[in-house]
């Protein structure tokens, strides 16, 4: 039986403040409280609320044959406590029909993976313990941030007992492979991997709403129907994305919510096929065949590397410095500060100072608050100054 | 001044009149105009058969304080010429000084002004820091009174007007380039001080910021952003490693060829 897997991420940085050379030492904040706050609220009126509510009565509509995961970071879930409870309790809603899962991610959105084990592992804990606290779920499944995999990752992940992990199918570890089943981690015993199906996923992510796409109008009995085509016992359909697609990178006017309501319909017009989350995936298929990813995969730009946030000496210098701060920060044993130094590791902030301007540069640019790479490390470069200094 | 000239030219030999713009009077003089320099040209741009600016800020110049139609007017923006046998000039300095670079006319356009209380933010911060003045202008007693106030002296240097290999040689010292017109129809330095390999910082209010993509941007009046940009760039050498790099790349697509196949297309559109 094939199974349709929909994971959908939800994420919202914390935003920084201007915050110039002058602002070193003078006791001030490094986010940019209002501007969180207005971005999150609008982004909840065009997003969150009205999809959260289709996907309640989607899956009250089909009973138990609906089903979705999230992954919500916990920077995210502290905006939504603070900013706009209506949205956590449209999610906790969610939660108790038992038809939704959520999963395991780092904290802080970050790239802790890459550069400090203990720092990665204690912030996978502490989002493990908020969702278990707000979604009364201990997750099985666990994404890393922006997607990012490797063999390395997928051992520490084994290791610390979840069942599942997600990756990007990217053609370049993939192979003659397909995206549609489910792999084993290289050295892994236990672990399985889902990768994404990106062509289906950014069909609706990216192309949605594009008239040039040869496939324009995309309606969802059509995209059904490429679903069906992949119909093979033991295949997975793995479409995972932003969940603000759904009336925020696509606004509602493009008809992105219409098509949202009747692709379940659609899809399980076949009665071959149903809606599975990642870890029922897991659950109920054997992999296919070992996977063996050794350097780091994405799911960001056409090169699906790490290049968007770790790929010029701005972000490296950056990123080199906040880290070289651990064991400073540490030793302070300031639960305040520690948390402070957690907030500027979320990738957003590395994301910004990305150059890659011609190939990826106009999605870049729209997720971008500042003028110019240059600003937004020169902006950072200061805060990491006045942070040192505090510490 | 030339306008007269054109358009009695366009008379005698029955061709048509292209006024190429690289300068107005709001450039030069800010809301303070010289009404009769305005009305010439004026008088040039409503009398001319198609009209050249050199980027998009000269166009709405025209179009907003002059009343142009923006479909007569077409932005060709300007180029750098790269001298053949230029030297890399190798040149000593102190250990650990940093040399901050302004050259241009010291006049109320390219704001000057600007630049030495930036200056003086940045002495602040950073204590081993030489500002270079090079120019000359109207502008320039009052600047080095102001320096001389700000008890800046030490760290500043007024090079007077630099020629040839003078220039060469000045841009190949310095750490830093700073561009801070009050109005910049193009601003073609900049891009000179990119051949060097020096790091640029430029006001929004000019032509050049309009394909310039690694260089640092501000508005001219905002001097403490000024001043964080220029520490910035002072502080962090990973920043100019990224933005000379992708200058140099950006600066190969900017060359005099393909302004003049720009012109040439408008003069044959005009005249066919």
């Amino acid at each position: 039986m094939p199974s349709v897997c929909c994971y959908f991420q939800v994420h919202q940085p914390l935003r920084h403040r201007h915050f110039t050379v002058f602002d070193i030492k003078q006791g001030l904040s490094y986010e940019d409280e209002e501007k969180n706050r207005q971005i999150l609220n609008k982004v909840a009126e065009k997003c969150y609320l009205p999809t959260n509510l289709i996907m309640l009565d989607l899956i009250r509509k089909y009973g138990g044959n609906f089903r979705i995961s999230f992954s919500i970071t916990g920077v995210m879930l502290e905006q939504l406590e603070r900013f706009n409870p209506e949205v956590l309790d449209s999610f906790k809603r969610l939660a108790d029909t038992g038809c939704v899962e959520f999963l395991s991610e780092t904290y802080y959105h970050s790239l802790a993976f890459l550069y400090s084990m203990r720092e990665f592992r204690e912030q996978v804990e502490l989002h493990r313990k908020k969702i278990k606290a707000l979604f009364g779920q201990t997750p099985q499944t666990f994404r890393n941030t922006e997607l990012i995999y490797n063999n390395d990752l997928a051992r520490v992940i084994e290791k610390m007992h979840y069942t599942a992990i997600l990756a990007e199918g990217a053609d370049h570890i993939l192979g003659w492979r397909s995206p549609n089943r489910v792999y084993q981690p290289a050295g892994c015993a236990k672990l399985k991997l889902l990768l994404r199906n990106y062509r289906l996923s950014d069909d609706i992510a990216f192309r949605f709403s594009n008239r040039q796409w040869p496939e324009y109008p995309l309606t969802a009995d059509k995209f059904a129907h490429w679903i069906h085509q992949t119909d093979a016992a033991g295949q997975t359909i793995n479409l995972f994305m932003d969940y603000e697609t759904f009336g925020e990178h696509q606004w509602a006017d493009t008809g992105i919510l219409e098509f949202l309501r009747a692709f379940p319909g659609e899809v399980l017009k076949h009665p071959e096929f149903r809606f599975q989350t990642p870890m029922e995936v897991a659950r109920d298929h054997n992999p296919a065949a070992p996977l063996d990813v050794p350097n780091p995969v994405s799911w960001a730009d056409v090169e699906r590397d790490l290049t968007a946030w770790i790929g010029n000496p701005l972000q490296n210098d950056a990123i080199h410095a906040l880290y070289g701060m651990e064991r400073k920060v540490r030793k302070t044993k300031n639960a305040g500060i520690l948390d402070i130094w957690r907030r500027l590791q979320t990738s957003d902030h590395f994301y910004y100072m990305c150059t890659k301007w011609f190939a990826d540069g106009d999605v870049h640019k729209y997720f971008n608050p500042y003028e110019s790479p240059y600003h937004a490390y020169i902006n950072y470069m200061n805060i990491l100054a006045d942070f040192s200094d505090a510490i | 001044m030339t306008v007269h000239a054109g358009i009695e030219a366009r008379r005698a030999s029955g061709r048509p009149y292209i006024y190429h713009v690289h300068s107005l009077e709001f450039d030069r003089s800010g809301e303070n105009i010289n009404r009769q320099v305005y009305d010439v040209e004026r008088y040039g741009l409503e009398n001319a058969d198609h009209i050249i600016s050199v980027s998009h800020y000269t166009k709405d110049t025209i179009v907003n304080r002059y009343g142009i139609n923006p479909d007569k007017v077409t932005v060709v923006h300007n180029a750098v010429s790269r001298s053949e046998g230029r030297i890399r000039c190798r040149i000593e300095k102190r250990p650990g000084e940093k040399i901050v670079l302004f050259l241009g006319r010291i006049t109320f356009q390219k704001g000057p002004d600007y630049f030495i209380e930036a200056a003086a933010r940045v002495l602040e911060k950073i204590p081993n820091v030489t500002f270079v003045m090079a120019g000359a202008g109207d502008m320039m007693p009052r600047m080095i009174e102001r320096v001389a106030q700000l008890r800046m002296g030490r760290y500043f240097h007024f090079a007077g007007f630099l020629k040839g290999d003078e220039v060469e040689r000045i841009y190949a010292m310095s750490d830093l380039y700073v561009m801070p017109s009050v109005s910049e129809p193009f601003g073609i330095s900049p891009l000179e001080a990119m051949l060097y390999d020096v790091p640029v910082i430029i006001s929004k209010q000019s032509g050049v910021s309009e394909i310039l993509h690694h260089a640092l941007k501000v508005n001219f009046w905002d001097v403490n952003e000024l001043a964080d940009k220029m520490i910035g760039a002072l502080r962090h050498p990973a920043l100019v490693m990224e933005m000379t790099a992708r200058s140099r790349e950006e600066l190969k697509n900017i060359h005099w060829n393909a302004a003049a196949e720009k012109i040439l297309s408008v003069y044959r559109r005009v005249c066919g």
